[in-house]
């Protein structure tokens, strides 16, 4: 007793209790599985997955709790105070035993010709705890096998334990009904239901999440061993969520993509379109070396003949007919590294404003005077409330969804405004039909309500913002009536969400950042403004933004990769020298974007149809053979890294930008790599030279937003619908 | 092989009378059954998007309960419990009775197509011990000896008619059930039945 009085108190709402005479302190309502995970003891587990809500279908997780009668599972089993628990001891052993010997007892063991073989659970589990020997002789059930579940997913019913985490995965973080079990108790089976596909955008998550090989990849299948791939941790480049897989290669092959966990941003979850899209690296079709047109025909050429006929033809047009004459479209998906060149080589070397990046992203500047998202995709767990003007995140940001859901899932009170169905209608506890037209509109009588009936947080208007009575003044005309007749909802309904929006407590607005329609968006951004400082979402903890689509376009935004004002070389006057990389204009139904065009370069993968028109071909590299930075839709810089080589004569687009900046300009073009254009970029955008390097490989890090980065939580906010002539949205 | 008017009539009244789509499917499921005995997946399908509900989660449904059918059955399924009261009793006598006079197919059909054979669980009638359900009514408790008798009982029915009388000793147990617990009656003493009124 009295030693236990000199014993330091344990922290409040914590638990401690002893695991294989070990005392551990961990937090109230932790699982028994996490707090030994905690002190580096091991649980075997098949069913128990953290980021799914525990079932306990599997036992193989059982334990000794001393004063229980029977075993317990560690997977569903809260720590409680003083329990004493064992896991190694002869009484969980046996358990463990037992329980992998019933599970083997219809496994196939076919592990020299099963894809998870040599990264199975079941045979590392097996290898650490099963019997050495089966206690059955009887016969194993057999099926058919396999089953194509998908183009995408086989699956092998003698090889399933049925642990059910892909059953679960699919209903609680993608939220359908993709996947489902038939039958039941020992004839349970997994399926879908006939003549339709396990068609969920999120699928291949359960590839990873099986702990058998029972769910396979198609596209991998026999192709390879794990341990004969080499893993490349990399980012996603299909969209702007950025998330962290691993580029698998053999023989210079990609041959998979997995996940690599970088919670902050994916919560260790890939959608199917970024995961399985790695085909097309492998072309044998792709553009291998420089091509030049002679005699109306593009031929093969020296890196130096191509580079030179360019450079030289640039640097001739801007003689000519002006420097504006020579311009440039970048993708929005090629790195910060590409992006700061090809900015470099048309303002410095060739003294052209005639650079772009497509597709375009207009700009939303925040009420903080910066073009990005206030706060983090992870901070959306945390809100209250989150409006979502006009964006559906399920086709531009798939894994963005899932994080929505699971604010859904934690409290968060989703309003979901978009003109067609939304995949997050089921879960918002608003989901309003409305036209993109009508967007404005009604971001701005959400505003003036607000205000009107006082239901914004005073202390911070008052405090932190500026304008709010000129704004008032132009917000007034905002009436829920007004709206009503303009949306076609009734108007009780528009105060009723908007009166839900002020409900204090953290909160978050997205918003679409480009409407489709005659908008001036000028009057969409202000009333977004408004809103948005009304409801709090541009507070510490809110989050607000126009979300971006592509895997760079917020470093194309950064790097200033567009022209000032509206002019673009897609828009205004076509140049008459053209250098498009990564870019098909044509491809995208936009051939007036080569009008006037009469010398023409493209850096590209494949001989797309902008290609076969241009006068010199450069090829491209993909975003598996290169190296460099992307930042993603929450200002977080991630590093990508080289896995395999580039076919042929093809060398990475950096050094095709450098060398002809060598050609055009005396000096300033010396880069000997990536990390060394990363250096000038990062001493010429401050926001970015705050960064560090090594971090951007460990998980990238979010540049800082000024008016976060002042300290004492400080900058001032101004209200804009009031700057408007003739008020906002009308 | 769309749903006949019928059916959807009582899918709809069956919706309307419950607050949510998926506490629909069950019943609903039972009552598509009734057109043929079982429920191709088509049909377990036209249920699922009649209710707005995805089929993945019906087929679910269809394949658990041992009262819908996801394959072809005869005129009289018989479900003998294999549960503990049941099995203490006899029950695999009764199987084994059951097996030999109907030598049933893999799918536990008779060649004649009169019988469908299949185990269950633990029915709740474990009083009437070694039971068995025909179709919608419980029997038992059964006799491996007298099973050709029940047997013929049942073809000379396969008319129609409900099942009685079936009991291997009168006196050895109390009477079959009366009205026959069936599903569909158990639906409509739920609150259903006020929606008509
Ligand atoms: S398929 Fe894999 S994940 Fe799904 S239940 Fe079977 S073993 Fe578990
Ligand atoms: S959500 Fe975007 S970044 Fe993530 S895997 Fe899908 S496409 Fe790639
Ligand atoms: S891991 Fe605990 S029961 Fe499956
Ligand atoms: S055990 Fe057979 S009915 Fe209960």
């Amino acid at each position: 007793m009295v030693q236990e009085a000199t014993k330091p108190a344990a922290p409040p709402n914590t638990v401690t209790l002893t695991i294989d005479e070990r005392e551990i302190t961990v937090p109230k309502g932790t699982l028994l599985v996490e707090a030994a995970k905690s002190a580096g003891i091991d649980i075997p587990v098949f069913c128990y997955e953290p980021r799914l809500a525990p079932v306990g279908a599997c036992r193989m997780c059982l334990v000794e709790i001393e004063k229980m009668p029977r075993l317990q599972t560690a997977c569903t089993t809260p720590v409680a105070d003083g329990m004493i628990v064992r896991t190694n001891a002869e009484k969980s052993r046996a358990a463990q035993s037992d329980v992998l010997g019933m599970l083997l007892a219809n496994h196939p063991l076919d592990c020299p010709v099963c894809d998870k073989g040599g990264e199975c659970p079941l045979q590392d589990t097996t290898f650490n705890y099963g019997p050495g020997i089966s206690k059955f002789i009887e016969p194993k059930r057999t099926f058919p096998k396999p089953i194509p579940l998908s183009p995408l997913i086989a699956l092998d019913r003698e090889r399933c334990i049925m642990c059910y985490r892909c059953v679960r995965f699919q209903r609680e973080i993608p939220g359908d009904e993709a996947l489902t079990v038939i039958d039941r108790g020992s004839h349970s089976e997994i399926a879908v239901t006939e003549g339709r596909d396990f068609d969920s955008p999120f699928s291949g998550n359960t590839i990873e999440l099986c702990p058998v090989g029972a769910l396979t990849s198609i596209p991998f299948r026999f192709r390879a061993r794990p341990w004969d791939l080499t893993k490349v941790p990399s980012v996603c480049d299909k969209c702007s969520v950025g998330c962290n897989l691993n580029v698998e290669y053999r023989n210079n092959a990609v041959l998979r993509l997995t996940a690599h966990p970088n919670p902050p941003v994916d919560d260790g979850w890939l959608c199917d379109h970024g995961r399985f899209t790695y085909d097309y690296v492998n072309d044998k079709n792709r553009i291998d070396r420089p091509l030049i047109r002679r005699n109306g025909q593009l031929v093969p050429a020296t890196w130096d003949e191509a580079l030179d006929l360019a450079a030289q033809r640039f640097r001739d047009t801007a003689d000519r007919a002006g420097n504006d004459a020579v311009g440039g479209v970048i993708s929005a998906r090629a790195t910060n590294e590409e992006l700061y060149l090809f900015g470099k080589l048309f303002r410095g070397a060739l003294g052209s404003q005639a650079v772009d990046h497509y597709p375009r992203t207009g700009s939303a500047i925040g009420p903080f005077g910066v073009d990005a998202l206030h706060g983090s995709i992870e901070a959306l767990e945390r809100m209250g409330t989150i409006v979502l003007l006009g964006v559906d995140p399920l086709k531009e940001q798939p894994v963005l969804n899932l994080r929505l859901r699971k604010a859904a899932k934690n409290g968060a009170r989703l309003v979901v405004v978009s003109p067609e169905a939304n995949d997050l209608d089921p879960v918002a506890a608003h989901a309003l039909r409305v036209p993109h037209a009508a967007l404005p509109t009604l971001a701005a009588t959400w505003a003036n309500l607000i205000v009107t009936e006082g239901l914004h947080d005073a202390e911070f208007i008052g405090g932190r913002t500026a304008g709010l009575d000129r704004a008032r003044a132009t917000l007034v005309d905002f009436t829920v009536e007004r709206a009503a007749s303009v949306i076609g909802l009734s108007a009780e309904l528009i105060a009723a969400v908007g009166r839900a929006l002020a409900a204090q407590g953290p909160s978050a607005l997205l918003f679409r950042r480009e409407l489709s329609g005659t908008i001036d968006h000028a009057q969409w951004f202000a009333a977004l403004n408004d809103l948005s400082l009304l409801i709090g979402a541009t507070k510490e903890d809110g989050v607000f933004g126009g979300l971006v689509t592509q895997n760079n376009s917020q470093g194309a935004i950064d790097l200033g990769i567009a022209p000032e004002g509206d002019a673009s070389p897609f828009g205004g006057k076509a140049p008459s020298a053209l250098y498009l990389l990564g870019v098909d204009p044509l491809g995208d139904g936009r051939a007036e974007a080569l009008d006037g065009v009469d010398f023409l370069v493209v850096q590209e993968l494949f001989l797309t149809d902008t290609a076969r028109r241009a006068d010199v071909v450069f090829p491209a590299v993909s975003w598996a053979e290169k190296e460099g930075t992307y930042t993603n839709l929450e200002r977080r810089v991630q590093r990508i890294r080289p896995a395999v080589r580039p076919p042929g004569e093809a060398r990475p687009d950096w050094r095709v930008i450098r060398d002809l900046g060598k050609r055009l300009a005396p000096n300033g073009f010396a880069f000997t790599s990536p990390t060394a254009v990363w250096q000038e970029l990062a001493a010429a955008v401050p926001a970015y030279g705050q960064l560090s390097y090594g971090a951007l490989g460990r998980g990238g890090q979010q540049w800082a937003l000024p008016h976060i980065g002042d300290g004492n939580g400080g900058g001032r906010f101004t209200f804009r619908s009031g700057d408007l002539e003739g008020g906002a949205g009308r | 092989m769309a749903l006949a008017p019928e059916t959807i009539a009582e899918i709809e009244r069956i919706r309307a009378a419950l607050p949510e789509a998926r506490s629909a499917l069950l019943p609903s499921l039972k009552a598509a059954q009734g057109e043929r005995g079982w429920l191709p997946q088509e049909t377990i399908k036209e249920v699922a998007e009649m209710l707005g509900l995805d089929p993945n989660p019906a087929y679910m449904l269809a394949t658990f309960y041992t009262m819908l059918h996801t394959e072809p059955v005869g005129h009289y399924v018989l479900e003998v419990c294999r549960s503990l009261p049941c099995y203490l009793r006899g029950s695999d006598g009764v199987t084994e009775a059951l097996r030999a006079e109907l030598q049933p197919d893999e799918h536990g059909n008779s060649a004649d197509g009169l019988f469908s054979l299949k185990i269950g669980e633990c029915l709740g009638d474990c009083p009437h011990a070694p039971m068995m359900r025909v179709n919608d009514d419980f029997v038992g408790p059964l006799d491996a000896a007298t099973i050709p008798e029940t047997l013929a009982i049942l073809r000379r029915r396969a008319e129609g008619g409900r099942v009685r009388g079936l009991m291997a000793d009168p006196a050895a147990g109390p009477a079959p059930n009366e009205g026959p617990l069936t599903f569909s009656n158990a639906i409509q003493s739920l609150p259903l039945t006020r929606v008509r009124d």
